[in-house]
């Protein structure tokens, strides 16, 4: 791609055809510029005129967007800072384009790349997250009300009537303590109380079973102790 | 539609331990209201209490020994509070997975017989579950808008 960059203000009626007048006569090409010359030349000047312009101004281009104007007389609109582009495509001949302002920003040539400004690799993990783990820790960061919208919350009417149902339910989590959890209070070891004596009827035939077998030895013992001693004397 | 003062009472006699108060409480709401109300008021607990008994920094061990603990609080309870239901749903308000597509009565009870066992657990003092039912309420209200 031809580029070429001018820097200073010539004057020179052989100069490429200047800007405005190349947009006069529209896009042309270079050869173009010496119709009224003789036949077209692939350079538009000879290595003599282009020593004589190195001569006389220091700048063998000679090309000067802003000079262009009327090729006589000195420079307008001098760009002080940044040196103006003209392109050297027939299309485009001369034409300055500022490719610094003109919003497609091209970086240029010198400015550094992204890539060399990082001083270092980034740390990659070993592991990459898979899918699910990512679409989970999305739902772990989301704030507490999306989770209940995505997770939990449904309206429903008979909702409810659910609730109401699982209230004796829930009230029994409060009637027993927990068991295992790290909240629950020791309970106090427990002495019960000694039972109230009392006397069913198998335990009163039962006594009185044993009462009777007692008292009929004790008369059996008495008899052969009668008989044994008394009698005997 | 906002949650009323009148279904924060009945929540609140019911994790008062107050089950007499609550169902006389419950049957005195307007059905209309209760219909929406109430549900997103339990939600909205649930998950404010899930939050601040797990936080972030839990692990799954966590969640299955609590739902184990209050299942064997009576037979009931480890009759009719399902425990992969009941894991799921505090999962779900955890961020990890949902509830959805489960059965919808094994996770209305599941939520409430958990949030009965997390205020439990929690021992509020009355000023603490005031301030928590305000919190609850406040994200209720969010959750319906």
């Amino acid at each position: 791609m031809g580029i070429d960059t001018t820097s200073s203000a010539v004057r020179d009626d052989d100069v490429l055809a200047s800007a405005d007048g190349d947009r006069e006569k529209g896009a042309r090409s270079p050869a173009d510029t010496n119709d009224d010359r003789g036949p077209q030349r692939a350079e538009t000047r000879s290595r003599e005129e282009y020593a004589e312009a190195v001569r006389g101004n220091g700048d063998p281009d000679g090309l000067d967007a802003q000079a262009a104007d009327s090729g006589t007389g000195p420079a307008r609109d001098v760009k002080p800072a940044g040196r103006a582009v003209s392109h050297f495509h027939s299309e485009f001949k001369d034409q300055s384009l500022d490719l610094y302002t003109d919003g497609s920003r091209w970086a240029a040539a010198d400015t550094p790349r992204t890539q060399d400004l990082v001083s270092e690799k980034a740390d990659i993990p070993d592991r990459l997250p898979t899918g699910e783990e990512l679409v989970d820790s999305a739902g772990e960061n989301s704030s507490l009300l999306e989770r209940l919208r995505r997770g939990v919350y449904e309206e429903s009417e008979d909702e409810a009537d659910s609730l109401d149902k699982s209230a004796n339910l829930a009230h029994d989590v409060f009637s027993h303590p927990p068991t295992s959890s790290y909240e629950a209070t020791p309970s106090p070891s427990y002495i019960s109380a000694p039972q109230h004596s009392g006397i069913d009827a198998g335990s009163a035939v039962t006594a009185l079973f044993v009462t009777g077998l007692v008292i009929d030895r004790a008369v059996q013992w008495a008899a052969g102790y009668y008989d044994k001693h008394v009698k005997g004397q | 539609m906002a949650v009323t003062d009148d279904q924060v009472a009945a929540l609140r006699a019911l994790l008062s331990d107050d089950i007499d108060r609550y169902q006389q409480l419950y049957s005195g709401l307007d059905r209309a209201e209760a219909k929406t109300g109430y549900p997103a008021l339990v939600t909205a607990a649930f998950g404010i209490a899930v939050e601040r008994r797990f936080g972030t920094s839990y692990q799954p061990a966590d969640i299955v020994t609590f739902v184990a603990d209050v299942r064997t609080r009576s037979d009931r309870l480890a009759r009719e509070l399902d425990p992969d239901v009941a894991e799921r749903v505090v999962q779900a308000v955890l961020g990890h997975g949902t509830a959805r597509g489960l059965d919808r009565e094994m996770v209305t009870r599941a939520k409430l017989v958990l949030l009965a066992g997390l205020i439990a657990d929690a021992r509020l003092d009355d000023a603490g579950l005031d301030e928590f039912l305000a919190s609850a309420r406040k994200l209720a209200d969010q959750l319906m808008s």
